[in-house]
């Protein structure tokens, strides 16, 4: 290879050079020409000059706050675009296409699923007020074994452990979650709905639907039930857009000393800005002593530039007599 | 435990395996964002210009045939997209990011060899943002590819879909650009 003294083609070798194209011996031809050839080095050392400034492996940074928040969107939308993706005739295309055992095995799940629909039509798709009604009374019936409770295909055992067993004296404890499913109807205004759903909230339901559950519950968030929920799942929830969607329904109900309490806790201990900042703002217009203690910690401490100064204003406002508690 | 092969977890997220599908792309997902990232005028972007390029990747799967590296099939979708797709999601994420972008409209840029290094100060991070935005959509991604991400021209020219030449060519016009854009800062 010969160095040009043309400038465009030194510029274009010394890219060359820059992003690791030249085999091993132009590499080191290229070196040497360096060494003794002015006008490339002149050009090399303006080249130099940008990736001083701007360094090859430059680029934008991406903490973990935001890979986190782009891993629950993608996992709702994949979750979305699985429900709308199903259809009859590919599953059994592809239930055909599969080994014999395996399609025997599937064709004996659509069986065992088309005989449950038909055996629990009458009492599992139930509407309105009375599907509620027997939902909600299930817990009270006590006479009840866990055998008659699945017997009579209201419920089926999904999980089941053995705690402890005797093999002596055949002592045995189990523990076992039943299931129901049970299809709902109505208005989300309606107490038995909002309230079901509030329980649902605190249960171990995927964070999809802890999601689209929060959204609906917003018009409602002033019940009782509904507001518990909502402060559980800002203060437990592991995924940080549900807590999210929690702490802006919750914001609304900040004149509640329980909700300023949940948001303290959020604001101090949430490793999420969106919700701390979503927190603080809803704390804003109640500085009490409680959360004037939170904000003087916050105004040192939180990574976040927007909460630290406006959190030291309010307390320097407040240190100076010009906002009264 | 075994440890699934790429190829494995390609074939089952082929399959429509959502959780197969995310461990291959936890593996890069960083690495897409700052892509994402490169293409993008704010962080907001990014992440749209990110999730519809993974749905895409996701939905297009099947049709992959492992005759290439996951990774650079990946990346050609990410370029794609952050070409093609302008559109705004206003979803959870959008709004969390939006709040928080009140204070940071602009990415930062660290040292991707050393992330635990400083940021950039604030004027000069102002300037490369600046300065990215006047490259034309293929030198940026010939800057991205190459500069940002460390990749060599061939491994660029086949995300590009062109020669190894025209890459180069294309990041000589770029490099000229930038330098002319952030004259005062070298």
């Amino acid at each position: 290879m010969s160095i040009s003294a043309n400038k465009e083609q030194l510029q274009l070798q010394i890219i060359s050079y820059l992003y690791g194209d030249l085999p091993a011996e132009d590499v080191a031809r290229f070196e040497r020409e360096l060494e003794t050839n002015p006008a490339l080095k002149d050009a090399f050392e303006e080249e130099q000059r940008l990736n001083s400034a701007l360094p090859i492996g430059m680029q934008p940074q991406i903490d973990e706050d935001r890979l986190q928040g782009n891993r629950f969107m993608l996992r709702q939308n994949l979750q979305r675009e699985n429900r709308t993706r199903f259809s009859l005739k590919h599953w059994l295309q592809d239930l055909f296409s599969r080994p014999l055992v395996v399609a025997f095995q599937g064709g004996a799940m659509a069986a065992t699923f088309v005989l449950g629909i038909l055996l629990a039509s009458p009492s599992a798709v139930q509407t309105s007020d009375s599907g509620v009604g027997q939902l909600l009374a299930a817990d009270t019936r006590a006479g009840l074994t866990p055998l008659q409770m699945v017997s009579d295909e209201d419920y089926e055992i999904y999980q089941l452990k053995v705690n402890n067993y005797d093999v002596v004296t055949g002592e045995i404890d189990l523990s076992f979650s039943l299931a129901s499913e049970t299809r709902l109807t109505g208005n989300v205004a309606d107490q038995n709905i909002y309230g079901l759903m509030a329980v649902a909230l605190q249960g171990d339901i995927d964070s999809a639907s802890r999601l689209d559950t929060i959204n609906a519950l917003q018009p409602v968030a002033s019940g009782d039930k509904v507001y518990e929920a909502l402060i559980h799942v800002l203060t437990h929830d592991q995924n940080p857009g549900v807590r999210y969607q929690a702490v802006l329904s919750l914001a609304q109900l900040a004149h509640q000393e329980s909700v300023r309490d949940a948001l303290r806790y959020a604001l101090s201990e949430d490793v999420n800005q969106g919700v701390r900042i979503e927190a603080f703002q809803a704390l804003v217009n109640y500085p009490d002593e409680q959360t004037l203690a939170v904000f003087r910690q916050q105004m040192n401490t939180d990574s976040n530039e927007f909460i630290r100064a406006q959190a030291r204003t309010i307390v320097e406002a407040s240190d100076s007599g010009s906002i009264t508690l | 435990m075994l440890r699934e092969t790429e190829e494995e977890l390609v074939r089952s997220a082929q399959s429509g395996n959502i959780a197969a599908f995310e461990r291959l792309v936890r593996l890069l997902e960083a690495q897409m964002l700052a892509v994402a990232a490169g293409f993008a005028h704010t962080p907001d972007d990014a992440n749209d210009i990110y999730q519809d390029a993974m749905l895409a990747a996701y939905r297009a799967l099947p049709k992959f045939k492992l005759e290439s590296k996951f990774s650079t099939w990946l990346h050609k979708i990410v370029v794609n997209t952050a070409l093609s797709n302008r559109r705004k999601l206003k979803r959870t994420w959008q709004k969390m990011a939006a709040i928080q972008n009140q204070y940071q409209r602009e990415e930062k840029y660290t040292d991707s060899h050393s992330p635990e290094s400083n940021l950039l100060n604030g004027e000069l991070n102002t300037q490369i943002n600046t300065a990215m935005e006047k490259l034309t959509d293929t030198e940026r991604i010939a800057f991205v590819l190459c500069h940002q991400q460390g990749m060599k021209l061939r491994e660029a020219a086949e995300i590009m879909s062109c020669t190894d030449n025209s890459v180069k060519v294309v990041l000589f016009r770029a490099r000229n650009k930038l330098k002319h854009q952030l004259a005062d800062y070298h």
